[in-house]
């Protein structure tokens, strides 16, 4: 599969002294869900500022689509990669819904009717289109969250990232946010997700990254997820699923499963050889 | 501080109006020049930080509560003139959408606290600064600009003949010059823990 | 902001008066304050309200959002109200006696104390009508359409926008150190209490600046470049104009009729 970004030696130092990032170096592959893996503090959200050229690299490179992110094509790149924050309420500033989803847009430079086509065919894919005149301030957190992915949907990127997604939503919220990246990915879409959060990966993904310290510590399949010197280093923990399963110990020989459905096909073997 | 409408007379409303509206278009056009017009978004969330802020009330004498205006803090961080655009936003809204101060008295409204108090507020931390060292300065500095603001909407009403100077001026500025005791410390805390905690960004970007 | 007019956001509303053009209703009910603000005789203040009545009537404003605007101004004119009586000079026509202190009402300054509060009545609710109109991005984008400097607009709007967020944080503080049993005591001098509240100014400073900077930066993934198109404002109709025209005549009619009626009362003499 080629690659849509490719990092390669990434430095990044923030005014105050802190080295956010330090020699990250990854690849994010064409049409594929990608989860970045790490703890809080490890240089996620710094790492995504670069991806759209909000940050340029201080030393290192970012290639998008093969072309290494400069000064210069920072707004084509704003066009190829969306990026939707962690906090909604940082990113839907406009009067209305309506207003904010047509910011990017025009932006662009589109003209008014194609403005018009993308953002309503933005708000129908997030399920927003009937609260299309209401307020920012008067939606639940869940619905702002769906308004920043329609801001960003509505340029067209060939690349979402999200910074932490889940974070905050309610069980239905998470569900219907799943849902969406689920069908953008059908469409065509790279999607890339920051978090910490390791059942939605292991969930979701078909790709994990994981830094720390911003270093990459392991790119790979979500088998990554279940490898306890790996997830030792990386401070994070095993999904739910597999720490069922390691509880148990010998009993059961490893690889263990990391994702509900794969813990379901597990026990139905299992069952059935012991019925048989 | 906010005069509603109809306690000032045609002709001191009108004036103030000219007056503060040359002044915020020179704060426009200085805006423009000096920071790009970029930096826009930024000075709205801290518009709003002033509504915020003004929302935290504070003990002043038995059954009476101040609260902050916020006009010395964002003048002395984040310079004049983005203080003049910042009050002036903060009065505009809550004249337009919350009917706090007049329609017609926008004008000497925004001359007073978007203005006046600001520029007192600037003028007196720079000559107190060297002279008392720089939290007296912070503190004195706050409460002058609240009191001289203060009178200047005294002396408004009074040239519009609402209420004689001799009676308006000694309450609203014996209030103020107590309240102003507020605005001055909470200033003062508020600008050392801004400075403490976000150095360089604003140093770099306000002037 | 957004240069293509969304016709669910522009002048939708239930009533004739909702769906006149925004820019006129700006300028007619701006008309109507200023020239209400100048008048001093009393039947002519209580005619103008009963203009704002019938408007009010015929947008179907809830009479508790009237009185609720004017309930919100009351405190800051109830003091001067009360205190111009006593000290406007002119013809005593009361006495009250508090103590050792004795004060004269004159009907001079009761009578400046009910001119300004109709006066003060006609401004508050010829602007809440205005506003009860007119949706809020509506009215900026009718500023707009009016001159007012684009960079002033957009700041208003920025800040309404953020301020219910901010609002939310000082609250959410100010709950979190009422769980911890702070509630503010004493006087201005009362130095735990005024450095906790100025440490809660201070830190929402921060938090506010700090946001202030992640908004920037979300706009930047969006391509902003500082420069915002204006809209399309909608189209005036005649009937926008008419009622606009009709809301202005008959302020500016009870004002000549004012001015009027005393050169009248002063030929007569
Ligand atoms: N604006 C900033 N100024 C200074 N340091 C920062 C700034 N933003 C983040 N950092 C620091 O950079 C490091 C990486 O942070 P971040 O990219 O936010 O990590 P993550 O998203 O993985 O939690 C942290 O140590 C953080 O404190
Ligand atoms: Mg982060």
């Amino acid at each position: 599969m080629a690659a849509v970004i490719e990092v390669e030696d990434l430095y990044y130092r923030y005014r105050d002294g802190t080295q956010a990032l330090q020699g990250l170096t990854l690849t994010i592959p064409t049409g594929a869900r990608v989860a970045i893996l790490g703890p809080n503090g490890a240089g996620k959200s710094t790492f995504l500022l670069h991806l759209n050229g909000i940050y340029l690299p201080q030393q290192g490179k970012v290639r998008l689509l093969g072309r290494s992110l400069d000064g210069k094509n920072a707004r084509w790149a704003k066009s190829q990669v969306g990026l939707v924050f962690q906090d909604p309420d940082d990113q839907v500033f406009a009067g209305t819904v309506w207003e904010d989803v047509c910011f990017g847009p025009v932006n662009m430079g589109l003209d008014a009717g194609e403005v018009e086509r993308r953002a309503g065919q933005a708000l129908r894919a997030v399920g927003m289109e009937d609260l299309r005149t209401k307020a920012p301030h008067h939606l639940s957190y869940g619905q702002k969250k769906r308004v920043a992915i329609a801001g960003v949907l509505a340029m067209s990127p060939s690349v979402i990232v999200l910074d932490e997604p889940m974070a905050y939503l309610d069980p239905r919220g998470k569900d219907n946010l799943l849902a969406i990246l689920t069908r953008l990915h059908r469409d065509g879409t790279t999607v890339v997700v920051a978090t910490h959060d390791v059942d939605m990966a292991a969930e979701w993904a078909e790709k994990v990254i994981i830094i720390k310290e911003g270093r990459t510590l392991a790119e790979g399949s979500t088998d990554l997820l279940t490898d306890p010197a790996l997830v030792e280093a990386a401070e994070l923990r095993f999904p739910v699923v597999t720490q069922i399963f390691r509880r148990l110990g010998n009993m059961l020989p490893p690889p263990h499963p990391k994702r509900v459905e794969e813990a379901a096909q597990y026990l139905r073997t299992l069952l059935e050889g012991h019925h048989k | 501080m906010h005069i509603p409408d109809g306690f000032l007379d045609a002709r001191v409303w009108a004036g103030a109006a000219v007056m503060s509206a040359g002044a915020v278009g020179y704060a426009v056009r200085r805006t423009k020049e000096v920071l790009d017009d970029r930096q826009v978004p930024v000075m709205g969330v801290m518009a709003a930080f002033i509504f915020a802020a003004q929302m935290i009330n504070f003990p002043v004498a038995p059954g009476a509560s101040g609260h902050l205006l916020g006009g010395a803090l964002v003048a002395i961080l984040m310079g004049p003139w983005t203080a003049t655009l910042l009050m002036t936003t903060v009065y505009t809204i809550q004249a337009l959408i919350f009917q706090d101060g007049g329609i017609t008295t926008l004008g000497a409204n925004i001359l007073n606290s978007a203005v006046i108090a600001p520029w007192v507020a600037l003028w007196g931390y720079r000559a107190l600064k060297r002279v008392t060292g720089d939290g007296a300065a912070v503190f004195l500095s706050a409460w002058l600009s609240l009191v001289v603001a203060a009178g200047a909407a005294g002396v408004q009403l009074a040239l519009s003949g609402t209420v004689p100077l001799g009676v308006v001026l000694p309450a609203i500025l014996g209030w103020h010059m107590l309240i102003g005791i507020g605005e001055g410390l909470i200033t003062g805390v508020a600008v050392r823990f801004a400075r403490q905690n976000l150095p360089p960004a604003l140093d770099e970007r306000w002037v | 902001m957004c240069m293509t007019a969304d016709p669910m956001v522009q002048g939708g509303g239930e009533t004739v008066l909702h769906r006149v053009e925004a820019r006129i209703k700006v300028v007619a009910m701006v008309t109507f304050v200023i020239l209400t603000a100048g008048m001093s005789a009393t039947p002519y203040l209580l005619a103008a309200l009963g203009i704002i009545g019938l408007l009010a009537v015929i947008a179907r404003m809830p009479v508790r959002l009237l009185a609720g605007r004017l309930a919100l101004v009351v405190p800051f004119s109830v003091l001067m109200l009360v205190v111009l009586p006593f000290t406007v000079p002119g013809e005593g026509v009361a006495l009250a006696e508090l103590g050792p202190l004795a004060l004269v009402a004159t009907r001079e300054g009761l009578l400046q104390a009910q001119v300004l509060a109709l006066r003060l009545a006609n401004g508050v609710l010829a602007a809440s009508i205005l506003t009860f109109l007119t949706p809020f991005p509506v009215l900026m984008n009718a500023l707009r359409g009016l001159r007012v400097p684009p960079i002033l607009v957009t700041l208003m709007e920025f800040t309404v926008r953020y301020l219910f967020v901010l609002a939310d944080e000082a609250r959410r503080m100010q709950l979190s150190r009422q769980a911890r049993d702070f509630r503010p005591r004493g006087f201005l001098w009362h130095s735990w209490t005024m450095s906790t509240l100025a440490q809660m100014v201070g830190v929402l400073f921060i938090r506010s600046y700090t946001r202030a900077d992640r908004v920037y930066q979300a706009m930047l993934a969006r391509g902003f470049s500082g420069h915002q198109p204006v809209r399309a404002g909608a189209r005036v109709k005649a009937s926008d104009l008419c009622w606009g025209i009709g809301i202005t005549a008959a302020a500016l009619t009870l004002r000549m009729m004012e001015v009027g009626g005393g050169m009248w009362l002063q030929l007569l003499k």
